[in-house]
């Protein structure tokens, strides 16, 4: 987790906002455009590495939206007698499982889960997070101490083991495994944008916003929450693999999604009981959940050298 | 390591000159050569090795030929053999404590001397004199004598514990019991009871406790010590328990003064182990870790393992009926029962889980005494399934829900396959999977029946001893209601009936007439379960162990006295 305060004022990704109060002209916006295409080849041609992660992002992400109609089988359809544990074949290509049913179609079908649990725990993370850090580092004083000393407080806990004790109190239930994950990504939010809004509120260009008379709320989400996105942003794209693997985590534990969900965690927690005799029960799901998981974190570590130029190029 | 670029590394660490690269390097290559040479020494032909296939070299022999090796895959917190109903505590009883008489071998009615040498029934079977051994000590050399047996039984009698109903079906008083001298032991039973003797030889709570330990032990509020004796352990068994650690390990030695003697091949030691994983269970097996595991590696496993010439695998019938508990209260009627035992995948799981390891049954297994084999039999029929159901109260799109022990990869199959079957009929069956504890919590628990889930799968039994009242009495009878095992709070005024006569029947005809009855209502008429079938239960061994005779009734349990290794040549 990178807490710098000292990242730069604007991002290049950033809204070409008008951060110094005049209004912008059509030459300020082409050369922000410009610097977002250098950045993107930058990002894109010459780091084949984050080519890679956004070629398997993006595959994933068509999976979950898609993954469910294109499948060759019904992920669910079972048939215990006729087809329980085949190897993989021309027809199963990843074999299937002990209930007979197609491995293939249920990594496909289970990319969904992933990426929604993935969405509704980093949403509210970062909204909430959001909002507590910005609330903190704006207002400051004894608001700042009350909300960060929560913060602290849920910080104060290993986040896995945290996660386990709040899914393990709610019961076995993918939903409960998202709230347990919420409360969990929530407190790193709050911390990095409060850190950010310190840093950004003592700018030159707060002091000229506030010099013409703009105050409250409508500063601080103009002006000085736009410059916090970047990190923001990077820091979404490298959760977004921890929170597919935590939700795997939880649910290999017994504790996220149930039989018959097709969720990954879930599908190798059952395989492992036969992988001396099916390897390809177990591998598959595996093989997914890594590339996902590697593909975000190439596609984070990305962003970073391309939106926080001063982190040196690696 | 005699390599000149290791002795180069050493000094140039030494010298301050080992730089971060050379490091990773030499580290790749300690990675990179390790799985190399790994697959190698595997891939060489087994005749390489100095050892013949399938024995372990002589030194690791010499260390631990005489210790067995049971994998087990959970532990329990009471070991206590007149208070816990649990196989574990059962399996530990069988080593550590004796009864007055034993199931001989394979039979479920031979019985053949323990502490009794030998015992007699007076002619209408209502006095049972037992004569002991004389000479035997417990494990804390105090002696084992008459006085000792009966306040042992008085014990088993007046703590109240899960399987007293063992004793106390015959034996109301303590006073029934006599030591009329050192060596002799009476029960006087009031009346004719054909069924004692087979009750005596249970796995479940007869055992003869040391009174000294007792004594030592107990507490104004425990006068019978049942803390102490959840985790220790004093009888005149072979093996004493020397080390019980909770979820992990128990370990029983040899009792030296044990009164049959040392001679001939015995194991030294007993280590149960618990392995909570049954792939890593497999594993030990097949490397020789560990010498025998009860039924608790998978029949997808078990198939493997049958063909790995350093395993045996023996098979054997039970007693045991395995079952789903219907929550009667909350399934409202006993139409919607019967339409959830038509919509059970019974060939699916007969064949596809079970593999042929069990057979169709109702609640009373072919091996058990008032079998009938007519009793009716559910086939799976979704059509006539959800009609009941909708006739006995419920609509369609209801949703019913389904706990289930999710580490029992049989149970998760189970669960899965009746949830499509329930889906394909146009409800919802919402599965919790749950841990082995929480089940029988569940099914032991006072909660009301609104608390309970409507199933409960993975459930069954099998009889104390070779009796239909003692197998259906624990689970459907309304003395068992509340934290007794009829989890499903069914009552039917017919089968108490039944029930109370079968209880103190002495006509073998009758009986035979009775239970054809209750199990045409257990099954046809009002079935408070839904039956999966009787189950072959199997045991995996280190093909190297003799002597462990599978009971039909000793569920799980094994002789390890008769037990040993045999010596290969």
């Amino acid at each position: 987790m990178s807490t710098d305060p000292t990242a730069p004022a604007r991002s290049p990704l950033a809204l070409p906002v008008a951060d110094n109060g005049r209004r912008l002209r059509g030459t300020d916006i082409r050369r922000e455009r410009s610097q977002l295409r250098r950045n993107l080849k930058r990002f894109l041609v010459d780091n084949r590495l984050n080519l890679l992660g956004v070629v398997i992002v993006v595959g994933f992400v068509l999976l979950s939206l898609f993954g469910e109609s294109i499948a060759l089988h019904d992920p669910y359809a079972q048939n215990i007698t006729g087809a329980k544990l085949l190897p993989p074949s021309f027809d199963h290509p990843m074999g299937t499982d002990e209930l007979g049913r197609d491995v293939l179609s249920r990594i496909m079908t289970g990319s969904r889960i992933s990426l929604q649990v993935a969405a509704v725990v980093l949403g509210f993370a970062v909204v909430v997070g959001t909002l507590v850090g910005a609330v903190a580092g704006y207002v400051g004083g004894v608001v700042d101490e009350v909300l960060m000393r929560v913060t602290d407080l849920f910080l104060a806990f290993p986040a896995l083991i945290l996660a386990i004790a709040i899914a393990a109190s709610l019961g076995r239930d993918l939903r409960n495994t998202m709230i347990a994950l919420s409360t969990v990504f929530w407190p790193w939010y709050a911390r990095l944008v409060r850190a950010q809004v310190l840093s950004i509120r003592e700018r030159d260009f707060v002091a000229a916003a506030q010099s013409i008379g703009l105050s409250g709320p409508r500063l601080l989400v103009r002006h000085v929450l736009p410059n916090a996105l970047s990190v923001v942003i990077i820091q979404l794209t490298l959760d977004v693999g921890f929170a597919i693997l935590s939700t795997s985590s939880l649910s290999f534990i017994g504790l996220g999604a149930q039989p018959p969900s097709p969720e990954w965690g879930t599908m190798m927690s059952t395989a492992r009981n036969y992988f001396r005799d099916a390897w390809w029960y177990i591998t598959f799901p595996g093989v997914a959940l890594t590339l996902t998981v590697f593909a975000f974190n190439v596609l984070g570590d990305g962003l970073q050298d391309a939106l926080d130029p001063r982190s040196g190029r690696r | 390591m005699s390599d000149p670029r290791f002795a180069r590394l050493v000094a140039d660490a030494r010298a301050g000159r080992l730089s971060r690269r050379h490091l990773l390097h030499a580290g790749l290559r300690l990675g990179l050569a390790t799985p190399a040479i790994s697959a190698l020494i595997a891939a060489a032909p087994a005749g390489a090795t100095a050892a013949p296939v399938g024995s372990r070299p002589s030194s690791f022999r010499q260390g631990a030929n005489r210790t067995c090796t049971v994998l087990i895959s959970v532990g329990t917190s009471d070991i206590d053999p007149h208070y816990s109903y649990t196989t574990l505590s059962s399996t530990i009883a069988l080593a550590a404590y004796e009864m007055l008489i034993g199931l001989k071998g394979e039979s479920t009615e031979e019985f053949e001397p323990m502490l009794a040498e030998s015992w007699e029934a007076s002619p209408d079977q209502s006095i049972y004199t037992f004569r002991l051994a004389p000479g035997v000590t417990f494990q804390d050399s105090t002696p084992c004598d008459a006085e000792a047996v009966k306040s042992s039984y008085t014990r088993f009698l007046l703590l109240d514990g899960n399987p007293v109903n063992v004793i106390s079906r015959f034996v109301d008083s303590p006073d029934q019991i006599e030591a009329v001298d050192a060596t002799t032991v009476r029960f006087t039973l009031g009346a004719p009871q054909p069924l004692f003797l087979p009750a005596m030889a249970s796995q479940y709570g007869p055992s003869v406790v040391s009174p000294t330990a007792v004594a030592e032990n107990k507490t104004d509020d425990d006068p019978y010590a049942h803390e102490w004796f959840k985790s220790n352990a004093v009888g005149t068994g072979p093996y004493r328990l020397v080390e019980n650690t909770l979820n992990e390990r128990l370990v029983l030695e040899r009792f030296e003064e044990y009164r049959r003697g040392w001679e001939g091949e015995h194991f030294d030691q007993i280590v149960f182990r618990v392995v909570p994983e049954g792939a890593t269970r497999r594993q030990l097996l097949e490397q020789g870790e560990a010498d025998v595991a009860a039924y608790n590696v998978t029949v997808d496993d078990l198939q493997a393992m049958r063909t790995n010439p350093d395993l045996q695998v023996v098979e054997y019938p039970s007693t045991n009926v395995a079952w789903a508990v219907m929550n009667a209260p909350r399934l409202k009627s006993k139409e919607v029962r019967q339409g959830f035992s038509y919509a059970f995948p019974y060939e699916e799981v007969a064949s596809g889980v079970f593999q042929g390891l069990l057979t169709r049954s109702g609640p009373i297994a072919n091996s058990v005494r008032g079998h009938n084999p007519e009793t009716f039999l559910y086939q799976t029929d979704l059509v006539r399934g959800k009609e009941l159901i909708l006739s006995g109260g419920f609509a369609e799109g209801d949703t019913f829900d389904y706990m289930f022990d999710s580490n029992d990869e049989r149970e998760a199959t189970i669960a899965q396959l009746f949830q499509a079957n329930v889906a394909e009929m146009g409800f919802t069956l919402e599965l919790v999977g749950v841990d082995y504890d929480t089940i029988e919590g569940t099914i032991f628990s006072d909660a009301p029946a609104e608390e309970i889930p409507m199933f409960i799968g993975g459930w069954g039994w099998w009889p104390d001893y070779n009796d239909p009242w003692n197998m259906l009495g624990p689970n459907f009878t309304e003395a068992s209601l509340g934290d007794g095992g009829n989890a499903g709070d069914w009552v039917n005024p017919r089968f108490e009936e039944i029930m109370a006569e079968a209880e103190t029947y002495t006509d073998e005809a009758k009986l035979k007439e009775l239970m054809a009855e209750a199990q045409t209502i257990l099954t046809e008429l009002d079935p408070p379960v839904i039956y999966y079938g009787q189950i072959t239960r199997y045991n995996v061994l280190r093909a190297d162990i003799r002597g462990a005779i599978p009971n039909p009734l000793y569920l799980d349990a094994f002789p390890f006295y008769a037990m040993s290794r045999a010596s290969s040549s």
